[in-house]
């Protein structure tokens, strides 16, 4: 076992990983990831760890567990495990997070207010805080040549929100000159469970009534970019969009989309 | 009624076997593993295969889609084939009247050199 110096290459281009080393890099720069809801804050992203590690079968890629049945097939069908994202808006982030530094300022004005009327004025600090779930299932991705098809279905195992959540995405890897450019558009179903747990608000934090959120599809965009200026060092970019307009009955929302946006460098370790 | 299912499921479950080593038997190939040093060589290979019909029949033998040899009203064959090979390769028996499949066999290739990239599967930036 040995830490690697990944290097970019032709393989990044496929996506090919090498198997039994730990892959470990660190983004530093600038960006954001913006909170649709009340009262969250906003996640300046300035450092930004990555940590994976490939086995021939198992693999552990920046927080997700799995294992591949077939890794060499164009056909990989996985068991993974990973603790639901959902979470990640209802937490105050602080500066000893490792996974982002935290500030008072947002990088973006603040959000116009439209709350409806007829809608609590409600408030995530306000609410009991929401309990990070480990969610599991299977994931299967077909690749072809630059292409790869992924359809993925976890559930939750931890009984936190006792609902489920899946998603289809088309991602490829394309070279522009010396950059590597991956584009990916996806969608995803969470179940009425999961956005009651997280969106929805109990009789206990309203005494007036409680309200629920049902399912929903989230459709999201992503690109990312990295161009190498050596070995290990290359400039990375990350823009990412992901819409919750039919998670809008929610009275926690302010608005109706997350972004993503970060513009740093990446060293390999 | 649930015994009935229950003795089906069990017959299902003993015959199925049964029907399948039959069926293997028909047709054999040795050596059934090629080594080779790197992923992508190609192996060279002295196929033989048996042919063992329960009756006389005529028969053909296919290496995945391609004809390698007939036989007319055999029950009982060898035959010897230099198969170029670089990846698990199937070969089967049929009836050349209604192109039916009799039997299959295959070989296995097999790199000494372990395998040190594989494909990754997810997005470093999957979490924001």
């Amino acid at each position: 076992m040995s830490i690697s110096f990944a290097q970019p290459s032709e393989g990044e281009l496929n996506q090919d990983i090498a198997i039994g080393q730990w892959h470990v890099s660190l983004n530093t720069g600038l960006g954001i990831m913006t909170n649709p809801l009340k009262g969250g804050s906003n996640l300046p992203l300035v450092l930004i760890p990555e940590v994976a590690y490939y086995a021939e079968h198992l693999f552990f890629d920046n927080g997700r567990l799995g294992y591949s049945l077939k890794p060499d097939s164009p056909h990989v069908v996985n068991f993974v495990s990973e603790f639901n994202p959902e979470t990640r808006f209802f937490v105050d982030w602080h500066p000893a997070n490792i996974f982002a530094l935290t500030s008072s300022n947002s990088f973006i004005a603040s959000p116009s207010v439209e709350l409806k009327e007829q809608q609590p004025k409600l408030e995530i600090n306000e609410l009991d805080k929401r309990k990070w779930a480990l969610d599991a299932g299977l994931s299967y991705h077909y690749i072809y040549e630059k292409h790869v098809f992924s359809a993925q279905a976890l559930s939750d195992v931890s009984g936190v929100y006792n609902g489920w959540r899946s998603a289809l995405q088309w991602q490829m890897s394309h070279r522009i000159g010396e950059v590597y450019v991956k584009p990916s558009l996806g969608i995803w179903y969470k179940s009425a469970q999961l956005n009651d747990y997280f969106y929805g608000v109990s009789k206990k934090e309203n005494p007036i009534e409680a309200i629920a959120v049902g399912s929903s599809l989230q459709p999201y965009a992503k690109i990312d970019a990295r161009w190498p200026l050596s070995e290990v060092n290359s400039v990375r970019f990350h823009l990412a969009y992901y819409d919750y307009s039919t998670s809008a009955d929610s009275p926690l929302f302010e608005k109706s989309y997350s972004m993503t946006a970060f513009l740093g460098f990446n060293h390999i370790f | 009624m649930k015994y009935l299912q229950f003795i089906l499921c069990v017959f299902a479950l003993v015959i199925w076997p049964l029907q399948a080593k039959a069926t293997k038997d028909i047709l054999s190939v040795s050596p059934k593993v090629c080594v080779v040093s790197e992923q992508q060589d190609i192996c060279d290979l002295n196929l033989k295969f048996t042919v063992s019909l329960p009756k006389k029949m005529d028969v053909c033998l296919y290496e995945q889609s391609q004809q390698l040899q007939c036989w007319q009203q055999v029950k009982v064959a060898s035959f010897n084939y230099k198969a170029h090979v670089h990846i698990k390769t199937l070969y089967s028996l049929h009836n050349p009247h209604t192109d039916e499949q009799i039997a299959t066999a295959s070989i296995d290739v097999q790199s000494t050199r372990a395998k040190t990239t594989r494909r990754r599967l997810r997005s470093p930036w999957s979490f924001f």
